[in-house]
């Protein structure tokens, strides 16, 4: 839609010549060693690799284009893509400030800032699965690790992590085994995925080699996840920013299916633009939106692996209706481009900052984009044929089976409302901020049952007590 | 109308083969290279800079611009005592230990080097010891942090500290920034100044300045 099939091809074209020609450098000699083997040209001493067609060929067609993302209660899970044709929403991750409803400024996130994000994830039916924010009032070298074992305790939904240190990795993944039930169990039902970063342009970092290496080893899914910003770290031409993620996230497919054939892989695309003025990174502008729909085209289409990038989230550095529109818009444009996965529910500020209310509308604004993109077959029962040839010239269809049989299919908002201004004055449910914050009490108040056993929940703590005493 | 102002423009627009000839032309036609330093091509940056604080100009702009003057200064520097240089002193920047974001970073450094700082960039993730030896090494007016992890802040006050043990807090300025960097962070570890972007970093600089050696 955002690309036609024959600029996808060339695109596609290009993206292996890159692939094969300038290929990308990668700071880690065991995951150097290990391409080598598996047949990447990969130079020692320059610690480049490059892959030639026809292994990134092989590559893409052992990547999985479906498979499930497990969740902690299996009602939860998550297969990919959505079998409705829809699309998963997901938390942010990452951020360092943390806004209370009725709040005048976003303050540090706290552990139980996680809980509280957990809890209301849980309850967001278009939200599949949760990350975590930044902790502040922890030993820092464990904020991912203490993170992790809060969002466990608190979920019922796949868990998504974002490891800050190499060192910290070992224990994330520790965590993820004992409530996952193990080695084998983890594998067959992965409630964790991990993000894997290049570091655009070009590089891959140890830490995210570490990780690569970690997921597949365990089999956990990775969201191979390029962030260039434009104008910075990538070309300013939106495009072009979109063929540097798409190549960056290629060459993770491709290190993936080498270290483990079949290895689920995501291709997460988050895309930024470099504000000229300011040098600020944004991800709201239109360049970012264009990139963003483009980039899950091309590697949906060229690729054929699953797709995640921004799916909410806004610019704007306070929560306002800038906040709520731009990350409406975003929720608009990606879900139509067709990405499998709209992350960064409930973050502002470019993600660093975040609402629980924002949440909230998120997931409302999703589950209207889901609606819209229902679609489903057209064949006489959805034209309404019969009908329309039973129906009297100038007549109703209201009364006709056809609408009775078909009233319950729309979409029904629990926030917005349709009323006639007397009736919405009368039922005195206040305007849409007022209707969030309910929400968000009702939900607050009446917390769903932690779902893991408290055997479990000890073994988690003990993971924890080993990464305090050997990390700080 | 100054005979300075068609030069001006040619900085401001970035024409470098205009602003040599131009240059030269001045030369040739006797006027002193320290007025040409400092009416024309001083006062085109001082054009620049205004121009970009009021949003009239794009950071790729201002670049383009202060190579285009450095083009011209490389004609003059011959004929210019050492004192005519315009320099505002001698920054050391750098990504902290356990920090690999640098674009923030980069501007930061590009962007005071086009403002007349001479920068020296020691790149990410570098050690407190690093910083305190070059430091050391370079006696550098400023010494400019950055972090973008709430995980890596700490390393600030650990090189902060780590000037105040090795006897050099006193000689250098400090400054930091990075998205979770605040003004009240900066007063807790007692760095001397904070910027929230790269053009409030070159205001912030140039008000504290540099310590009196
Ligand atoms: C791009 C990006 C990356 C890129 C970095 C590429 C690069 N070459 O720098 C990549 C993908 C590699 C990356 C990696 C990671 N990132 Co990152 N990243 C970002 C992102 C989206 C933008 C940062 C940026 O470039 N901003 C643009 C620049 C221009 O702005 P700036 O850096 O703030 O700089 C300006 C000012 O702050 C100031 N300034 C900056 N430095 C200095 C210094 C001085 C002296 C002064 C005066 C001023 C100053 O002036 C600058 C210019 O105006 C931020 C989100 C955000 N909105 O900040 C997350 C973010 C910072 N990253 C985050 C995380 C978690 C990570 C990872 C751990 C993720 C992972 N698991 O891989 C790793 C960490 C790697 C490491 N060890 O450092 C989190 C941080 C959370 C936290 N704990 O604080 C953020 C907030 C995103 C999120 N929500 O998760 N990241």
């Amino acid at each position: 839609m955002f690309l036609s099939a024959a600029q996808v091809e060339g695109l596609y074209e290009k993206a292996l010549l890159f692939a094969e020609r300038k290929g990308f450098k990668v700071e880690h000699d065991g995951l150097l060693t290990a391409l080598k083997s598996a047949g990447a040209s990969a130079d020692a001493k320059s610690q480049i690799v490059t892959f030639g067609r026809s292994l990134v060929e092989d590559a893409l067609r052992v990547a999985p284009s479906s498979f499930k993302l497990a969740a902690i209660d299996p009602l939860n899970d998550l297969p990919l893509p959505h079998p409705s044709g829809g699309f998963y929403g997901r938390t942010n991750t990452g951020a360092t400030r943390y806004l209370e409803p009725g709040g005048a400024e976003p303050r540090p996130v706290t552990l139980d800032d996680v809980g509280t994000w957990a809890t209301l994830t849980g309850q967001m039916e278009n939200i599949g699965f949760c990350g975590f924010p930044s902790v502040s009032n922890v030993p820092q070298e464990i904020a991912d690790v203490e993170a992790m074992r809060r969002l466990l305790g608190a979920s019922s939904k796949h868990v998504w992590v974002q490891p800050y240190t190499d060192e910290s990795l070992k224990y994330l993944i520790e965590m993820a085994l004992v409530a996952g039930g193990g080695q084998d169990e983890l594998r067959k039902r992965p409630i964790m995925s991990l993000i894997t970063c290049s570091l655009t342009p070009f590089l891959f970092k140890p830490m995210d080699a570490e990780v690569l290496l970690a997921a597949c080893r365990q089999g956990i899914p990775i969201h191979a996840c390029s962030l260039p910003s434009a104008g910075g770290t990538s070309p300013i031409t939106p495009i072009g920013s979109v063929f540097v993620a798409a190549v960056e996230v290629l060459a993770m497919i491709v290190m993936a299916q080498l270290l483990a054939p079949g290895h689920p892989v995501i291709g997460t695309t988050l895309m930024f633009a470099m504000d000229m003025h300011s040098g600020r990174v944004n991800h709201s502008s239109p360049e970012a939106l264009r990139a963003a729909a483009q980039a899950v085209q091309l590697v949906k289409q060229a690729f054929g692996v699953p797709t995640h990038t921004y799916g909410a989230g806004s610019d704007s550095p306070v929560f306002d209706t800038q906040t709520t529109t731009e990350a409406a818009v975003q929720t608009s444009i990606v879900a139509l481009a067709g990405a499998d996965i709209l992350g960064a529910a409930g973050q502002f500020e470019t993600a660093t900052s975040i609402s629980p209310l924002q949440l909230i509308l998120d997931n409302e604004v999703m589950g209207l984009l889901k609606a819209v993109k229902r679609g489903g077959p057209i064949d006489d029962d959805a034209l309404g044929w019969q009908t329309m040839l039973d129906v009297a010239h100038g007549g109703t269809f209201l009364t006709t089976d056809h609408t009775y049989e078909h009233c319950r299919d729309v979409w029904m908002t629990k926030l917005f409302t349709r009323d006639a201004p007397d009736v919405w004055r009368g039922r005195n449910h206040g305007d849409l901020l007022q209707r969030l914050e309910a929400r968000y009490r009702d939900i607050i108040e009446h917390p769903a049952g932690a779902f893991l056993s408290d055997d479990v929940g000890a073994a988690l703590d003990e993971v924890v007590g080993h990464a305090r005493q050997a990390l700080t | 109308m100054s005979p300075y102002d068609d030069l001006k423009l040619n900085v401001e627009t970035g024409k470098r083969d205009a602003v040599q000839a131009q240059v030269k032309q001045a030369l040739d036609e006797g006027r002193p290279a320290q007025e040409i330093l400092q009416e024309g091509l001083v006062a085109a940056m001082d054009v620049v800079g205004a121009k970009m604080e009021a949003e009239e100009m794009f950071i790729p702009e201002v670049l383009r611009a202060a190579k285009t003057m450095e083009a011209g200064l490389e004609i003059l520097k011959p004929l210019l005592a050492v004192g005519d240089m315009r320099i505002s002193g001698t920054v050391l920047v750098g990504t902290v230990k356990g920090d690999l974001h640098d674009i923030g970073k980069n501007l930061v450094a590009m962007l005071l080097s086009s403002a007349g700082f001479e920068v020296k960039d020691l790149g990410i993730n570098v050690e407190p010891a690093t910083f305190v030896e070059k430091v050391k090494e370079t006696g550098a007016d400023f010494l400019g942090m950055s972090a973008l992890l709430t995980t890596t802040m700490p390393m600030m006050q650990a090189t902060v500290d780590a000037l105040e043990a090795a006897g050099l807090r006193q000689q250098v300025t400090v400054l930091i920034g990075g998205a979770p960097v605040t003004q009240a962070f900066a007063d807790q570890i007692g760095a001397d100044g904070y910027a929230s972007d790269a053009g409030a970093a070159i205001k912030v600089a140039k008000e504290l300045g540099a310590v009196a050696k």
